[in-house]
């Protein structure tokens, strides 16, 4: 970081061990940011950053030094800010510790969106990437809504948790209630927000209608009216929000009153539910701010509401006239690219399939001489390995078919639902069969003693993944017959997902490998619930094995799809040629310790793992990871297969 | 004259509010003893409406709450022991059968598949009780006909009718009724104004929109009806509340935070 002594580097490479990834980001942006601007300010930051990240976290401290920067651009009274001299710092420092995260809100936001509108929706951040640039607002399409990270308690006046709920409900009478996309054509910017102000206004009362508790919470997020004499675009904006949704706001200004009696009017004569009539309104309001003069700045306006959105929901923009000049940029609205949905991948080509990119999941990991988790550590990055049909591949699965068949009978549990009658033991009495050997006494017949129930047996459903090491070193030549470690893994897991799924058990073939904890690929060869046929074979046939072996995270994923399984038995078998490892773990033993801690919490979760460790010489990390009795060792590679079997059969009738 | 069924039958108008035509259905199969499957989510009203159809078609109502601990006998009937010996109970479906009234086995999938497989000779053609203990087959009464109930929803491989049962019967699907109706269901049955009811079935109707999205059922008509109850007793609206559906809907601390914040937008 340019212009900082190295003491002060080390102060602050002192704080970033004990963040995780995004925190430590987010920190150094702060601190680049505002040493861009003026270092003393940063070079304050840092002599208070002890303080400041003990009480607010890095999140925290990332809205309070927005809030700095927003509110005065006077340098003294900035340095004041950030050298904790100035009151209001210290307020706004102990107002943001309070805020908590945005990330604790998100899924109780969706479905309030959803409960509104009665439409699904999802939730998710929106970052603001720099410092200095303007507050970002929500983003909303027809299915999601995009939370800014900039929100500050000085937004939310003091109630973060209100602001949010405004935020979910206005994007609910949106989806409710506006027209989506409608083009944007040559209408002009300024005619654009008044009309998207009127919108927002209408969908806010239509909430209110149906959900009266609303209010509140729109009115309390709300931003302070303008001063009077705020002759600016943004300060009518402003003032007309406030009218159109506080009945007591009273602001003397003819432009407002005009627009609070046309809205009214329009109400009263066409309801609320008829949006073109306000959109017509809109329009002569803004015919009289352009006659008026009023400037209108487009880079630099911002929706005053926090809890309103960017609009970008509203209008389609299409492709911009090039003729007309007039280039709309209102502000940055992100255009979301309609990615497919995770595990959902319909109308598939019957002959190739690309890899396809699920999703990233950040995970901790345990570190052994701190002592606890590292939050967020590491990236899993979850892939839907591709195929190609008559592709060449190295692995040749003709010969998966000639080791004989082995069938397991369905697993079974005691069960209440299954009464098994007149039997000679049991713990509660059959009435029937005491009856019938009663009146067989009475007759001096001599009766069998057949006179309890007890209960049955079930089929107990069951869900096996099976975790496949795809490190580099598993391409090794296993035998000699020209095959890998990988093909004899491969060919392990079909038979025993052939054969699993016989018995009635859902199965999975995943695998892993890791490049860094940045980069741990998670491949989903075969999911739960599909069928095992040319597609599968043909997914799991063309994997190749590369980087190397992070177990732990692997682990923690593992569980958490297995977790999701509405099974009795949730059973993980991790196949693997060594110890855990990776290229940035350079302490011995750190990642067995991790896979170790990842191995005891999927336990707690209820979920039986067994590794199966092709490496004589690996027993000590596997005996460490999975604990005595639940590993096997497999010296000669070639018996993997039915070893493999031996150790689920195992498993199942336990 | 007196008959064992004239316990069974009701004495009062039950209230209910039909949703389309199903009245008119049910009594057209009823002209034919037709089985009836009644299909819908819990709390929405299909035992209310059996009741309806039993006390306007003028029938008693044997009603059974059925539980995987059932068996056939419970069903059928059985012999007991007394001082004279052996006697032989008619149990409720064989009742019905015998002295003629509609038989409603509630949430019928809750009991064992061996257990439900007794009334398939009473809803085909033959319309007979076999009685095997006791070597009597009876002819259904004229009069007689079974109705069951269940909750599609909690369905799973092990909770199912087998499919020869699930074809001998006609079915009705049942949902929540629309808003209006929903809301005069519930003025009704708590006893509270018009406006309090449509705010709990605003509240009820959000809650169906998180159903498979953090919930498995949305709050039910009867759920509604609790929470106007105590809110008619003095209850504040969000104890009200909280205590007839946040907290019987889940126990995720996320969601419960949802609900809650459904409820503030309804009541403030």
């Amino acid at each position: 970081m340019a212009g900082i002594d190295r003491a002060l580097i080390d102060a602050v490479s002192r704080h970033a061990a004990e963040l995780d990834e995004k925190g430590r980001q987010r920190m150094m942006a702060v601190l680049q940011g505002l040493n861009d601007d003026d270092p003393v300010c940063a070079r304050q930051v840092i002599g208070h950053l002890d303080r400041l990240l003990g009480r607010l976290g890095a999140e925290g401290l990332w809205r309070w030094t927005l809030i700095g920067l927003r509110r005065d651009a006077d340098p003294d009274r900035r340095r004041a800010w950030f050298d904790l001299r100035d009151p209001q710092a210290i307020a706004a420092l102990h107002a943001e510790a309070g805020a908590g995260a945005l990330s604790q809100a998100l899924d109780w936001m969706a479905a309030l969106a959803t409960g509104l509108s009665l439409r699904p929706v999802q939730t998710q951040p929106r970052s603001q990437p720099r410092l200095e640039a303007p507050p970002l607002r929500a983003v909303l399409t027809p299915g999601r809504l995009l939370v800014p990270d900039d929100l500050t308690m000085q937004d939310a006046r003091g109630d973060m948790a209100r602001l949010y709920c405004a935020m979910a409900a206005h994007a609910a009478g949106h989806l409710w209630h506006s027209p989506a996309a409608q083009p944007v054509g040559r209408l002009k910017p300024m005619s654009l927000v008044v009309m998207s102000a009127l919108e927002d206004a209408r969908v806010d009362r239509l909430m209110i209608a149906a959900a009266p508790g609303v209010r509140r919470w729109l009115l309390h997020s709300l931003p302070a009216s303008p001063p009077a004499g705020d002759l600016s675009f943004a300060g009518f904006m402003a003032r007309l929000d406030r009218a159109l949704l506080d009945p007591q706001y009273r602001c003397g200004d003819y432009w407002v009153d005009k627009a609070c009696r046309m809205f009214e009017m329009t109400e009263r004569d066409r309801g609320l539910h008829d949006a073109a009539a306000f959109r017509a309104v809109a329009s002569i309001l803004a015919n009289d701010l352009g006659q008026m003069r009023v400037r209108f700045d487009p880079l630099r306006y911002v929706v005053a509401a926090p809890y309103r959105d960017d609009h970008s929901f509203l209008w389609d923009y299409g492709d911009p006239d090039p003729d007309t000049g007039d280039v709309l940029q209102i502000h940055q609205a992100v255009r979301l690219q309609r990615q497919p949905r995770s595990a959902d991948n319909p109308g598939s080509d019957a002959q190739a399939q690309p890899e396809l990119e699920l999703g990233r999941w950040h995970y901790p990991e345990w570190d052994r001489h701190l002592e606890r988790l590292r939050p967020d550590w590491c990236t899993v990055i979850g892939r839907r390995a591709g195929w190609q049909a008559g592709a060449a591949t190295g692995t040749d699965p003709a010969r998966w078919q000639q080791m004989p068949a082995r069938h397991w009978p369905a697993s079974r549990k005691l069960s209440r639902r299954i009464r098994l009658r007149r039997q000679l033991e049991g713990e509660t009495l059959d009435l029937n069969a005491t009856v019938d050997v009663w009146v067989e006494r009475l007759l001096q017949m001599q009766p069998e003693g057949r006179i309890f129930q007890r209960a049955g047996h079930e089929a107990r459903p069951g869900a096996l993944l099976i975790l496949l090491d795809l490190s580099a070193s598993t391409e090794d030549p296993a035998g000699d017959d020209g095959r890998t470690l990988l093909d004899l893994q491969k060919e392990a897991a079909w038979r025993l997902a052939g054969q699993a799924l016989a018995a009635g058990d859902r199965v999975a073939i995943h695998g892993f490998s890791s490049n860094t904890r940045h980069e741990v690929h998670y491949w989903h060869l075969l999911d739960f619930g599909v069928p095992l046929d040319a597609q599968a074979m043909s997914r799991l046939c063309d994997v190749r094995g590369r980087f190397s072996t992070r177990m732990g995270a692997a682990l923690r994923h593992a569980s958490f799809l297995l977790s999701a399984e509405p099974a009795d038995l949730r059973t993980m078998l991790v196949i693997s040629d060594g110890a855990p490892s990776d290229v940035d773990a350079t302490r011995p033993g750190d990642l067995v310790e991790d896979a170790r801690a990842a191995m005891l919490q999927a336990r707690r979760e209820g979920i039986t793992i067994h590794g199966i460790v092709v490496d004589p010489g690996a027993g000590d990390s596997a005996r460490r990871i999975f604990g005595g009795g639940r590993y096997g060792l497999v010296p000669d590679a070639l018996t993997l297969p039915a070893q493999t079997r031996q150790a689920y059969g195992r498993l199942r009738n336990q | 004259m007196t008959s064992p069924l004239d316990a069974y039958r009701l004495a009062e108008e039950p209230y209910y509010q039909p949703s389309r035509n199903e009245v008119a259905l049910y009594r057209h199969a009823y002209q034919h003893r037709m089985p009836l499957m009644l299909k819908g989510p819990t709390g929405c009203g299909k035992t209310r409406f059996v009741e309806y159809m039993a006390w306007s078609l003028g029938q008693p109502l044997v009603t059974l709450a059925c539980n995987e601990d059932m068996s056939a006998s419970d069903l059928v009937g059985r012999y007991l022991l007394d001082a004279d010996g052996t006697v032989w109970h008619d149990g409720p479906l064989t009742l019905a059968v015998r002295h003629g009234g509609i038989c409603y086995l509630d949430e019928v999938v809750e009991a064992r598949q061996d257990t439900t497989v007794v009334i398939h000779p009473v809803t085909d053609a033959r319309r007979i009780l076999p009685l095997d203990k006791k070597g009597e087959v009876i002819e259904a009464h004229p009069d007689f006909q079974l109705v069951v109930s269940y909750n599609p929803g909690y369905q799973s491989s092990a909770k199912d009718l087998k499919p020869s049962t699930r074809q001998r019967f006609a079915a009705l699907e049942f949902d929540y009724p629309d808003a209006a109706a929903e809301a005069r269901i519930v003025a009704h049955e708590a006893g509270v104004d018009i406006a309090l009811a449509e705010r709990l079935v605003a509240l009820a109707r959000a809650t169906r929109a998180l159903k498979h999205r953090g919930l498995d059922e949305g709050a039910s008509t009867r759920m509604l009806i609790y929470a106007a109850i105590l809110i008619r007793d003095g209850v504040s609206a969000q104890d009200s509340c909280e205590m007839t559906v946040i907290r019987s809907l889940t126990d995720d601390p996320e969601m419960s935070q949802a609900l809650l914040r459904l409820t503030q937008a309804q009541f403030g």
